[in-house]
């Protein structure tokens, strides 16, 4: 008799700990410990209790099975170890049950978010020592390649970045390297193939372009594409680069519109400082663009379909 | 040949009234738009609160909208009838399902 009762009490407290915590009252009732338990340890990983719970929740409801519920929280658990944005891993999760999609691609495609991010972190590592200019590179480079931007093709324009930066301070460096990866970006958002993006970034990078003219020509390249398909501007862009020119340096006009700070385009947010760098009158890569105005001043309507909004001359 | 012209112009403003723009940005907000005509439901979602599905109402017969702040970057899709839908929208990124989501950047 006491030995059960030994057994019991030992089982109680052993039991206890995962009973009624405000984490188990947030997941339904028939939730398996061993969920419960991994949602725990996510909090226990840093994770809040109510994104934690949101998310496991969430899974429950899109009925995911149980092996590939806790490869989704290990996942998550990983990337939050490894000190990745895990907000990317997570919307990854709610975007595939959003549009319906079979849990195992759901945890596959997560996966895949994860490996970007470690991927551009560790390249953003090699460009800077620096840990605030790695952060923002590391979510620039990411959502570069979630556009589109090919592996092998960051890699030559990195190589490029690397020679160049290489007599540069620290500082002008890390403002180089930001405003290639925003202009890439750009690009790549805007349906530039891949070797494209990458060329045209390259040979800017050979012909020296500063910091500044780098912004100038993604701002460019942003602006133009309303009126001209997309790879085709980037084929007339990397023959005007091929040839020397720089943005400012042909054409009339040359107002240097607005010059907004890097700071505020590089991170995931928006790049709206460089569409808006606004130049008026004519630029250097192919023909003329906005007048006067901040160029992008519009809504960014533009689009293939004669959206409103857009820039003034349309 | 005065009512030709009438005539003329009156097509002519028919169809530039039919062509909606994806985005329209009034003030602090973006009224983004998806044209179709035959979807028996309509849901948005978007980057901005992790994917929540937003039931949509119809714009007209053959186009929903949705009404957004637009003083941050997101991204997003439409789901017509459990498929997800975008716009032929300017900036867009691959989702990693084998799809695309459009992406709303303000200011450019």
């Amino acid at each position: 008799m006491k030995k059960t009762l030994w057994v019991l009490m030992a089982l109680m407290l052993w039991v206890c700990p995962v009973w009624a915590d405000d984490l188990d009252d947030a997941l339904p009732e028939n939730t398996s410990l061993q969920i419960r338990n991994n949602t725990r340890q996510m909090v226990r990983t840093g994770m809040s209790q109510d994104a934690a719970t949101r998310l496991t929740r969430a899974m429950l409801q899109h009925r995911f099975q149980e092996r590939h519920l806790i490869q989704a929280q290990n996942t998550i658990m990983e990337t939050m170890q490894s000190g990745l944005p895990v907000e990317p891993v997570m919307n990854k999760a709610f975007e595939g049950m959003a549009k319906n999609v079979p849990d195992e691609r759901i945890v596959q495609a997560m996966k895949t978010t994860q490996s970007r991010y470690a991927n551009a972190y560790r390249k953003a590592g090699e460009l800077t020592p620096d840990e605030e200019t790695q952060s923002r590179l590391g979510l620039l480079i990411a959502q570069g390649l979630g556009a589109g931007l090919e592996d092998k093709d960051m890699e030559s324009v990195m190589a490029q970045l690397q020679i160049r930066i290489r007599q540069m301070s620290q500082n002008r460096a890390d403002e180089l390297c930001l405003q290639t990866f925003i202009t890439a970006r750009i690009m790549a958002r805007l349906g530039v193939d891949s070797h494209k993006v990458s060329e045209v970034v390259r040979r800017a990078l050979q012909q020296q372009f500063s910091a500044r003219e780098m912004r100038q020509l993604g701002s460019n390249f942003n602006n133009q594409s309303r009126q001209t398909p997309s790879n085709q501007l980037a084929n007339q862009f990397a023959q005007k680069i091929g040839q020397g020119e720089k943005p400012g340096q042909s054409g009339s006009n040359q107002g240097s519109g607005r010059n907004t700070e890097s700071a505020s385009e590089s991170t995931g947010g928006s790049e709206s400082g460089s569409g808006n760098a606004g130049h008026g009158g004519s630029d250097a890569m192919g023909g003329s663009k906005e007048g006067g105005s901040s160029g992008g001043g519009g809504s960014g309507g533009g689009g293939s379909n004669g959206a409103a909004g857009g820039n003034g001359k349309k | 040949m005065k009512r030709q012209i009438i005539f003329m112009l009156i097509a002519l403003g028919t169809m530039v009234g039919c062509a909606t723009p994806y985005q329209k940005i009034k003030g602090d907000q973006v009224i983004l738009h998806l044209k179709d005509a035959t979807g028996q439901t309509g849901f948005f979602a978007s980057s901005l609160d992790g994917f929540q599905r937003h039931p949509l109402t119809r714009q007209s017969k053959d186009a929903w909208r949705i009404t957004l702040p637009a003083d941050q970057e997101f991204t997003y899709f439409f789901i017509l009838d459990h498929q997800p839908v975008i716009p032929d929208c300017l900036y867009k990124e691959r989702d990693d399902f084998g799809f695309e989501n459009c992406i709303f950047i303000p200011d450019l």
